[in-house]
């Protein structure tokens, strides 16, 4: 369960951020441990969203690096048939990290 | 004592005990042993305290096995622990919780000793062998705390080991000599994993093995602060009001245990983190040299002596308090000027100065969580008189104090 709710901290971790942005949000106290996603760790229809949406958008810069493809798996309930389709990169098996396809050379390169 | 030997026993046990004093042993130190019979329930933390040092060293070892110390390596295999080892998690909030565990009983069991006078003669060695491990302990807690690597660790270790370079002439090189570098880095993160799991722990086992070698010789104090004797006398007869340690005490041992980890399993599986308070989020953040968590405060059992080290303006005089605050207990034994032991006996006057005492060590405590203000720090000076006001006024109020009569016999208070 610890494992649950930190995925989805993470995963809607941009969600957050396009909220701070939006005006009728209050301003986000500049402690970020202070910020919460008033996220449901329930839902596990919404769990699966984020992660296709984390999987499709984030991971291009943002790791997972402490996260197998078969934890988020099993903890999501997603079937192995449909991790190995819509989640998994190229080459990579479900007993793998979540890394993302920036490499760090190119990440020191185009941000600094 | 009988001597085993001199009756020759048959079989294997008398074999044996020919050979090693299992049997004389477990006369001298259990069945033999007589404890005091008005033993109340601040007498359960010094077994709670050995069984946490058992349950941390059996936790530390299979830790040990997978946490691999370095500054690139540290903070990645406590996640692999977290993660991906099987009960790994169990295994670290066990080592996490055990550690506030300890200081808790700890200071519980010191408080024993406050409230009923056990660091009075005879039980002067008694007593610095137990501030001695608390010394240790603290060391052990201290670098404990840095071998995840977390942002908190860093930063904790930084401040801490800077306390050292206020030492006048060698502070600076003493603090590069500690850090073994510049700054804390990965041969800092290294020799505080060896001493953590190896240096100390041996201290910390020699130390209790004397501390209680030195509270069989004295016997225990009770809540009365009558001496009660812990052998039988010349006509054979047990000693009047000491009762056989086993099994009297174990059972009620067994029982403070059995109550200590119900508590202890709650904390464990349901609040590890017990809000912010054992495990902070600063510290789920990998070390950055480059980003000060904001406050930095160290773990709970710390916070008294680091609200004393913020109330002074100069860094020099406020290390040297906190120094002085932690000593101060040392010189107990020799500031006690009072004919009776226990709080029971004492006048009004040391129980002022007892409430106080603990009034400010707890608010001490709390302010020591808060960031800094001009109030608090204000707060912090107030409560810090009080601290040592307990320990450097008693030569004089506890003469003073208008003691009652201590009875011959122990009593019962229900």
């Amino acid at each position: 369960m610890v494992k649950l709710a930190s995925l989805v901290a993470i995963l809607l971790v941009p969600s957050l951020s396009l909220a701070a942005e939006g005006a009728a949000e209050p301003a986000a106290p500049l402690d970020y441990q202070a910020w919460h996603a008033h996220n449901d760790v329930a839902n596990l229809s919404s769990l699966q969203r984020g992660a296709r949406n984390f999987m499709n958008y984030c991971v291009g810069c943002h790791s997972l690096k402490y996260l197998r493809y078969s934890r988020l798996g099993t903890d999501l309930k997603i079937p192995d048939k449909e991790l190995q389709e819509y989640l998994l990169g190229p080459g990579e098996t479900t007993a793998d990290y979540i890394g993302t396809s920036l490499k760090a050379a190119d990440g020191i390169a185009w941000f600094g | 004592m009988s001597n085993p030997n001199e009756v020759t026993k048959p079989g294997f046990w008398g074999w044996l005990n020919r050979r090693l004093p299992v049997d004389a042993f477990i006369k001298g130190s259990l069945t033999e042993y007589f404890a005091p019979k008005n033993f109340n329930f601040w007498y359960f933390f010094g077994s709670l305290a050995l069984l946490v040092l058992v349950m941390q060293l059996l936790s530390g070892i299979f830790l040990a096995m997978f946490y691999k110390p370095g500054a690139t390596t540290a903070f990645d295999s406590v996640e692999f622990i977290m993660r991906e080892v099987k009960y790994g998690w169990l295994i670290r909030y066990l080592h996490t919780t055990g550690a506030s565990a300890f200081f808790l009983v700890v200071y519980l069991h010191m408080f024993r000793a406050l409230l009923y006078g056990s660091y009075k003669a005879p039980r002067e060695l008694l007593w610095l062998f137990g501030m001695i491990i608390y010394l240790a302990l603290m060391a052990e807690g201290f670098m404990g705390y840095v071998l995840p690597w977390g942002n908190m660790s860093y930063w904790a270790a930084t401040v801490i080991i800077n306390l050292f370079s206020t030492i006048p002439v060698i502070g600076t090189g003493l603090v590069e000599w500690i850090r073994g570098d510049y700054g804390v880095a990965d041969a800092t993160l290294s020799r505080f994993f060896s001493l953590h799991v190896i240096a100390i722990p041996l201290i910390l086992l020699l130390l209790v093995a004397l501390h209680l070698i030195a509270l069989h010789e004295t016997g225990s104090n009770n809540p009365d602060g009558v001496d009660v004797k812990t052998t039988r006398g010349a006509d054979g007869l047990p000693p009047r009001d000491g009762i056989p340690f086993h099994p009297y005490y174990t059972v009620k041992d067994i029982v403070g245990v059995c109550f200590f980890l119900t508590l202890f399993c709650v904390v464990v599986f349901f609040v590890p983190t017990m809000g912010k308070l054992f495990l902070e989020p600063a510290n789920f953040e990998p070390a950055d040299a480059l980003s000060t968590p904001n406050p930095i405060s160290p773990s709970w059992y710390f916070t008294p002596y680091y609200a004393i080290l913020r109330a002074v303006p100069n860094k020099g005089i406020g290390a040297l308090l906190l120094l002085l605050a932690v000593l101060s207990f040392f010189f107990l034994p020799w500031l006690d000027r009072s004919p009776v032991k226990s709080i029971r006996y004492r006048g009004w006057i040391f129980k002022s100065f007892l409430t106080v005492f603990t009034i400010s060590f707890l608010v001490l405590m709390w302010l020591g969580m808060q960031e800094v203000s001009t109030l608090y720090v204000w707060l912090a000076r107030v409560f810090a008189v009080g601290y040592f006001a307990f320990f450097w006024l008693m030569p004089w109020y506890s003469r003073w104090d208008p003691v009652k009569p201590v009875p011959e016999r122990v009593t019962y208070h229900g």
